[in-house]
């Protein structure tokens, strides 16, 4: 089996579309038959709420157990089959930033990068979560990516995370001495009727980076609720299609 | 007090964000996919018979609200609210039926409406033709009234997404199926 890609999913802008992105892709690869797991890299812990996973240890203990070089179990911290082919490293400690202080997660974050390369082996893909903000921890998930994938609204405010976010993959990719890149930008919420929608299409088809539009959608507020993904709710729907494309193009078969 | 404004807040922004993707690594293509929503022919898909099966005005359902505001100084029981929507190839007709029990009388309420359409993006544009509305009750009408064309077209957002469609207009939102084609 070829090593896993990995991405991470980031925009210090909140509600733009991250962890519902993270469902849809990596439940999409899963069910193109590709193993995947999910690392919820977002103390909110919306994403293992979602799928309804619990470990014995999480996320947040993870990192501490990294910096102090203890061997990790990983049956004890991955969830596996949320789905099939799907697995996921939860979190479900809220307070995982201010519990952990900012040292132990820089000292952590080299470490795992080499426990993120361990997992290449064992699946196709590895997606993360990550939460709105530009602390340490967003960082060593940055960090330990091949590709970040950027979600964002049509709206200034969530553009303006998309210019920190470039900053922060520039900076990471700089530091680590790896080629780290963007792997697309994802409109989440598109809307047509919205005349300013107009203008941001017009400027972002002038970038030259994969753009995609994924629809406002019923059938996403409603998966979500249900804890279903889109693939399960509304196969058909304008959302699903748009996501089927991101994954038609922007993640190819691994050979 | 002076404002300070800054009119190209966007446009600096994104010349910013073009610098930035000059010295980013980027994966794949440039190219810019728009939603399956922007391309879909939605034009063809509206036509049919359509029936509501949620109609809301914010938080209250559209029944309550008219039986709050039109029906207000009776005591109503066993409302039922009934309302579809025939797209035609330029004309759709509405047809809207509620009906109540209030001391023992059956009472109903009746309109029809020929409502010229046109869809623009995500927009849906109608403009009143000609109809009726009508008041019964125990079957006898009580109050009749044409209604005359309108001046103005309203516009409404409208969503198609696997078989729903949801118009919102305001705090007004209709969720319909389709029941039949033309």
């Amino acid at each position: 089996m070829s090593s896993a890609r990995v991405f991470s999913v980031a925009n210090q802008k909140g509600g733009v579309g991250k962890t519902s992105s993270v469902i849809q892709l990596a439940s999409g690869l899963a069910r193109r038959g590709e193993t995947v797991l999910m690392i919820d890299g977002d103390p909110q812990g919306n994403l293992s709420l979602f799928f309804g996973a619990s470990t014995p240890k999480d996320f947040s203990q993870l990192l501490p157990a990294l910096a102090r070089g203890e061997a990790v179990q990983l049956k004890e911290y991955i969830h596996r089959r949320v789905r099939r082919n799907l697995d996921i490293l939860p979190v479900n400690n809220k307070n995982l930033k201010n519990e952990i202080p900012d040292t132990i997660i820089h000292e952590a974050g080299k470490i795992f990068v080499t426990f993120i390369n361990s997992m290449k082996e064992k699946y196709q893909w590895i997606i993360m979560d990550s939460s709105p903000s530009n602390s340490p921890l967003e960082r060593i998930l940055v960090q330990s990516s091949d590709a970040v994938i950027i979600p964002l609204e049509f709206q200034l405010f969530s553009v303006s995370g998309l210019e920190s976010i470039l900053e922060e993959v520039n900076m990471c990719s700089t530091r680590t001495g790896r080629d780290i890149q963007v792997h697309s930008l994802i409109f989440t919420k598109a809307e047509n009727r919205l005349n300013r929608v107009k203008t941001y299409r017009d400027v972002f088809s002038s970038f030259k980076i994969p753009v995609y539009e994924i629809c406002k959608s019923e059938y996403i507020a409603r998966s979500l609720e249900k804890s279903r993904t889109i693939w399960e709710c509304g196969p058909a729907s304008y959302a699903a299609r748009d996501y089927q494309r991101i994954l038609d193009k922007g993640f190819p078969v691994p050979v | 007090m002076k404002i300070h404004e800054n009119k190209n807040t966007l446009e600096n922004l994104t010349s910013s964000i073009a610098r930035s993707l000059e010295n980013t690594s980027i994966a794949g293509t440039a190219d810019y996919e728009y939603s399956a929503t922007y391309t879909a022919p939605k034009r063809k898909e509206l036509l049919g018979k359509w029936k509501i099966t949620k109609h809301t005005i914010g938080d209250q359902s559209f029944l309550d609200t008219f039986l709050a505001t039109t029906w207000k100084a009776l005591k109503t029981e066993h409302a039922e609210y009934h309302c579809e929507y025939e797209f035609l190839e330029h004309e759709c007709i509405k047809r809207m039926y509620i009906s109540a029990f209030s001391d023992g009388r059956h009472l109903e309420y009746r309109l029809t409406m020929v409502l010229l359409w046109t869809l623009k993006g995500d927009v849906l544009s109608v403009e009143p033709l000609i109809g009726y509305q009508c008041s019964l009750s125990d079957g006898t009408p009580v109050a009749i009234r044409e209604l005359s064309p309108g001046r103005d077209s309203i516009k409404t957002a409208l969503h198609l997404d696997q078989g729903s469609l949801i118009l919102i207009d305001g705090d007004d939102r209709k969720e319909m199926e389709k029941y039949g084609n033309v």
